[in-house]
């Protein structure tokens, strides 16, 4: 591993803490939310660090927004054109699809996962 | 379709020898140039409805361009204004579990719940690369007076200013440069030298700094 990602990807984790907690709280603040996650997103341009998927897939590709369901993301099932998952983000109306053709499909991560095991 | 112009205007226009233009000025244009098989044909009927239709003009509906780009363009961010903090309408309470947050991160950067390890100088090195996000701040020495002795968690982090909110529900805009900050973990208290703290709270996880001669304020 190299030197000093331990304390960066540490923090990668604080951040995407307090972005939940923008929006999980009584008062829910956009912006701060938006403003943590581009932190967040830099932070792992910066660093060269690869986010896990399952992070990426919280965030709005678009707006930087956490989806949340319900509050800040529409998921939808969708059988045509694609049977599908659509999340649309409802601020900026950006459409994440999880296509579930193949029932076998596998993540890079997770094939890894299996493998090692 | 327009209303006539003022008596004045039209009194001064008379002098210098203007005249009105007439309804008729386009067609009789048309017909003094085109060719006498066109006028024929009746292709002036086809003209007059051109002629009106440039004062009733339907505008477009303007897609946005390149909408399915992956992030918002800068032009975009500023027009929704996301990044400014309102001065008023904002609690002090509403941040204290961003506080409580920011705590134990900060204990597992320095290695605090490790009980093993003791608490050196040389642990301080991970501060550099910390975030501040809901941090408990007080600023203990400054050049300028006023800011003395303001304390406040740390909304936003900026490359020279750190923007915080009191217990008074104010919200302050503290510069970097020339002011020395102090928190507190767990009995132990560390100091923020201001001036060699100034960059961008990003690029502080990669940046090298340079040692710097110390001032005395």
């Amino acid at each position: 591993m190299r030197k000093g990602v331990a304390a960066v990807e540490k923090r990668i984790s604080y951040l995407f803490q307090l972005a939940h907690l923008c929006i999980t709280s009584k008062d829910v603040d956009k912006d701060m939310c938006r403003y943590h996650v581009r932190n967040l997103k830099r932070i792992s341009k910066k660093n060269v660090i690869r986010l896990h998927p399952d992070i990426k897939r919280k965030l709005c590709k678009h707006c930087d927004l956490l989806l949340y369901a319900g509050i800040t993301a529409k998921v939808r099932v969708s059988k045509r054109p694609q049977r599908a998952i659509n999340v649309q983000c409802i601020e900026c109306k950006s459409v994440k699809k999880y296509p579930c053709t193949n029932p076998e499909y596998k993540l890079w991560i997770e094939k890894c996962q299996d493998g090692k095991e | 379709m327009y209303s006539p112009l003022n008596p004045e205007i039209t009194e001064e226009a008379r002098k210098f020898g203007l005249q009105a233009v007439k309804d008729d000025f386009v067609t009789n244009f048309l017909i003094s140039t085109l060719p006498e098989k066109r006028i024929r044909q009746g292709e002036l009927e086809n003209l007059e409805y051109f002629k009106q239709n440039l004062d009733n003009k339907r505008t477009r509906k303007r897609t946005p361009k390149n909408f399915n780009r992956k992030s918002l363009t800068s032009r975009e961010r500023r027009k929704l204004k996301l990044f400014d903090i309102p001065k008023e309408g904002h609690k002090f309470e509403t941040y204290l579990p961003m506080h409580e947050l920011w705590k134990e991160y900060m204990r597992e950067t320095l290695g605090l719940t490790d009980k093993t390890k003791t608490f050196d100088q040389y642990n301080c090195e991970s501060i550099l690369k910390a975030d501040f996000h809901g941090c408990f701040l007080t600023v203990s020495k400054s050049c300028c007076p006023s800011y003395i002795a303001t304390t406040g968690i740390v909304i936003m982090e900026t490359k020279n200013t750190f923007k915080i909110i009191t217990k008074q529900n104010q919200v302050k805009c503290i510069p970097k440069r020339n002011s020395v900050f102090m928190f507190e973990i767990d009995g132990h208290y560390l100091t923020l030298y201001g001036n060699n703290f100034c960059c961008q709270p990003v690029l502080r996880s990669t940046h090298k700094f340079k040692p710097k001669k110390y001032v005395a304020l």
